[in-house]
C-alpha cells in the first residue's frame, strides 16, 4: 500500500528531516508515527501527500509513484489519500454537512451521493445533531470529528492524522483514535503521526519512531517507548 | 446540461461566499464603485470636451457669402473649382432659405425677435471645409476680387489657437483616462486580492483534499464578476445623472448650437463600464487566486 525507499528530505535551510527512511506499510494496517517535536513526523507526512518532495528516494502509495505525479494528476491522488490535521482545517464560513460534503464536490460526485453519504458520515462519527451549525461554535473533539468525517466519506485508501489529538484533552483524544481505530476496522489503511505516549501504550499498534529523522524502531503492538509500558 | 449545473452550482457558491463574507464584500464593492465611478466621470467630461471642441471645429469654415443674383452656374463652377482641390474637405451650399431657417433655430426660444423681418435678408453662401487653414486664407484673398462673392468671414487665429489648445487639452485627457483606468485597475485588483488573501487557507484546505484548480478558480472567478457588475451599476448610475447634468450645463454653455443628449453616447458609456468591470473583476480574482495555487 505504502512504500517509502531510501528516502531522504534536506530542506533549504539545510536541515536534515529524514534519513534514509525505508518502510513499508500493507493494507488496513494501523501504524503510529511517534517520535519527539523536529524528529520528522510531520515531513514524512506530508511526503505522502506530496505537500513536499523528497531530496532523494521513492514514495509510493496506492500505486502511485509520488514523485512522477504530473502536477493535473495530484488532485486525484488527493482524492484518495485522506488527511487529518492537529488544527483540524475545517472551512470556517461552511456549516458541519457542507465541509463535509466539500471532499465529495472537489471529486464532482453527484448530488443525490452527497444528499447520502453526508448524514450517513455525520452519524458514523456522532456529530448529526450539528449537521447546520459553523465549526467554530463546536468543541475541538467535535471539530476533529468532522475533519476525519470529512477524510472518511469518500472512503479513502488511505488517511493519514498528523497529531490528531494534539489539541484536544485525554478523554476526547481517546474518542478520537477509538473513531480512528473504527475506521481502520472498515478496511482503510491509517497512519496516525502522535507524541501522545498514553494513546499509543494503550492502543498496542504497529509503531515506527523516528529519532533526528531516522527509523530508530518498527515494533508490531508497540508502545511508545520501546520496552517500558 | 453537465457544464450548464456545473455554473449554477459555482455561482450558488460564489453568492454564498459573497454573503459570508459581507463585511469584505461590503468594502471590495465600494472601492469598486468609487474607482469606476470616477473613471465614468471623467469620460464624460472628456466627453463633454470633445463635444466642444467638435462645435468650435466645425465653425472653422471659409464661408464664401453669394451675391443674390448670381448665375447658377457660376456658383456650381465656384463650387466644383474648391472641390477639385485636395485640401478641401467638403463644400457645403446653402440656399437663403436655408441660411433664415438656421437663424430662426438659433432664435426659436424668442421668435419675435424675428417678426419684424418682411425680406430675407440673409445671402446664400458656400462652406467650405478644410483642416489647413493657409488654404483658406489663400482662397479667401483671391475671392474677394470674384464677381459673385459679396463677401467672405475666416475665422480668426482667436479660433485657430483654441482649437490647438482644445487639441492638447483632448491628448492630455486621453493620457489621463489611461492612467486613471490603471488606477482603477490596481486598486480594484488590490481589493480583490485582499479578499482573496483571507481565505488563502480555505484554498490549501481545498488544495489538500483534491480540489482542481478549476473548483477553487471559479467562485472566485464569479466573485469579482460579480463585484464588477456591481460597481459597474452604481457608477453606471451615478455616472448616467452627471452625464445628464453636464449636457444641461453643456447646452447653456454653448446655446447657439444645439446639443442633442446623445443616449447612445450615455449606453455606450455604461457598456463601457460594465465590460471593465466584469473583465477587471474577474482577471483580479483569477491573478489573486493563481498566486495561491502553486502548493
Amino acid at each position: 500500500m505504502i512504500l517509502l525507499q531510501n528516502v531522504s528530505k534536506v530542506y533549504a535551510n539545510g536541515i536534515h528531516a529524514l534519513r534514509n527512511i525505508n518502510l513499508e506499510i500493507a493494507r488496513q494496517e494501523f501504524v503510529f508515527l511517534v517520535g519527539v517535536s523536529g524528529a520528522g513526523k510531520s515531513t514524512l507526512v506530508r511526503l505522502l501527500i506530496r505537500e513536499e518532495l523528497p531530496t532523494s528516494g521513492a514514495v509510493i502509495v496506492a500505486g502511485h509513484n509520488v514523485l512522477q505525479l504530473p502536477k493535473r494528476r495530484l488532485p486525484l491522488y488527493r482524492r484518495k489519500v485522506s488527511m487529518v490535521f492537529q488544527d483540524f482545517r475545517l472551512l470556517p464560513n461552511k456549516t458541519v454537512a457542507e465541509n463535509v460534503a466539500m471532499a465529495l464536490r472537489v471529486a464532482h460526485r453527484p448530488q443525490r451521493e452527497i444528499d447520502e453519504l453526508v448524514p450517513e458520515t455525520l452519524a458514523l462519527v456522532g456529530l448529526t445533531q450539528y449537521a447546520d451549525t459553523f465549526p467554530l461554535t463546536l468543541s475541538g473533539g467535535e471539530q476533529q470529528r468532522v475533519a476525519i468525517a470529512r477524510a472518511i466519506i469518500r472512503n479513502p485508501d488511505v488517511l493519514i492524522a498528523d497529531e490528531p489529538t494534539g489539541n484536544l484533552d485525554p478523554d476526547t483524544s481517546a474518542e478520537i483514535v477509538d473513531l480512528l481505530m473504527q475506521i481502520n476496522g472498515l478496511g482503510t489503511t491509517v497512519i496516525m503521526a502522535t507524541h501522545d505516549k498514553e494513546m499509543v501504550n494503550r492502543a498496542r499498534r504497529r509503531v515506527v519512531e523516528l529519532v533526528q529523522g531516522e527509523i530508530v524502531r518498527d515494533e508490531v503492538g508497540g508502545t511508545y517507548q520501546y520496552g517500558r509500558t | 446540461m453537465a457544464a450548464l449545473s456545473y455554473i449554477a452550482t459555482m455561482s450558488g457558491s460564489a453568492v454564498v461566499n459573497a454573503w459570508r463574507h459581507r463585511t469584505m464584500t461590503v468594502i471590495t464593492v465600494l472601492i469598486v464603485s468609487l474607482m469606476m465611478t470616477t473613471l465614468g466621470m471623467f469620460l464624460v467630461v472628456e466627453n463633454a470636451l470633445s463635444v466642444m471642441i467638435a462645435n468650435l471645429e466645425e465653425q472653422v469654415n471659409l464661408i464664401i457669402y453669394l451675391e443674390d443674383e448670381s448665375p447658377p452656374s457660376d456658383v456650381l463652377a465656384l463650387r466644383q473649382e474648391l472641390l477639385d482641390d485636395p485640401r478641401t474637405i467638403s463644400v457645403e451650399y446653402v440656399t437663403k432659405e436655408q441660411a433664415l431657417e438656421r437663424l430662426r433655430a438659433t432664435f426659436q426660444d424668442d421668435p419675435d425677435l424675428l417678426q419684424p423681418l418682411l425680406d430675407n435678408p440673409l445671402p446664400a453662401s458656400l462652406e467650405v471645409r478644410s483642416d489647413d487653414p493657409a488654404f483658406l486664407q489663400s482662397q479667401a484673398n483671391t475671392l474677394l476680387g470674384n464677381p459673385i462673392v459679396e463677401d467672405i468671414d475666416l475665422p480668426q487665429d482667436v479660433v485657430k489657437n483654441l482649437i490647438r489648445i482644445s487639441q492638447v487639452a483632448t491628448f492630455l485627457g486621453y493620457g489621463l483616462g489611461a492612467g486613471l483606468a490603471l488606477v482603477a485597475l490596481f486598486v480594484i485588483g488590490s481589493a480583490i486580492r485582499l479578499t482573496v488573501y483571507a481565505r488563502r487557507g480555505e484554498i490549501e484546505v481545498l488544495r489538500l483534499m483534491g480540489a482542481s484548480d478549476h473548483f477553487i478558480r471559479w467562485p472566485f472567478l464569479l466573485e469579482g464578476v460579480f463585484f464588477g457588475l456591481i460597481g459597474a451599476l452604481v457608477s453606471s448610475i451615478l455616472v448616467g445623472i452627471a452625464y445628464i447634468w453636464v449636457h444641461e450645463v453643456l447646452q447653456q454653455l454653448i446655446s447657439f448650437l444645439p446639443v442633442s443628449l446623445d443616449t447612445t453616447y450615455l449606453l455606450r458609456l455604461i457598456l463601457i463600464l460594465t465590460l471593465f468591470g466584469i473583465a477587471i473583476g474577474g482577471l483580479g480574482s483569477y491573478l489573486s487566486v493563481r498566486r495561491f495555487l502553486t502548493i
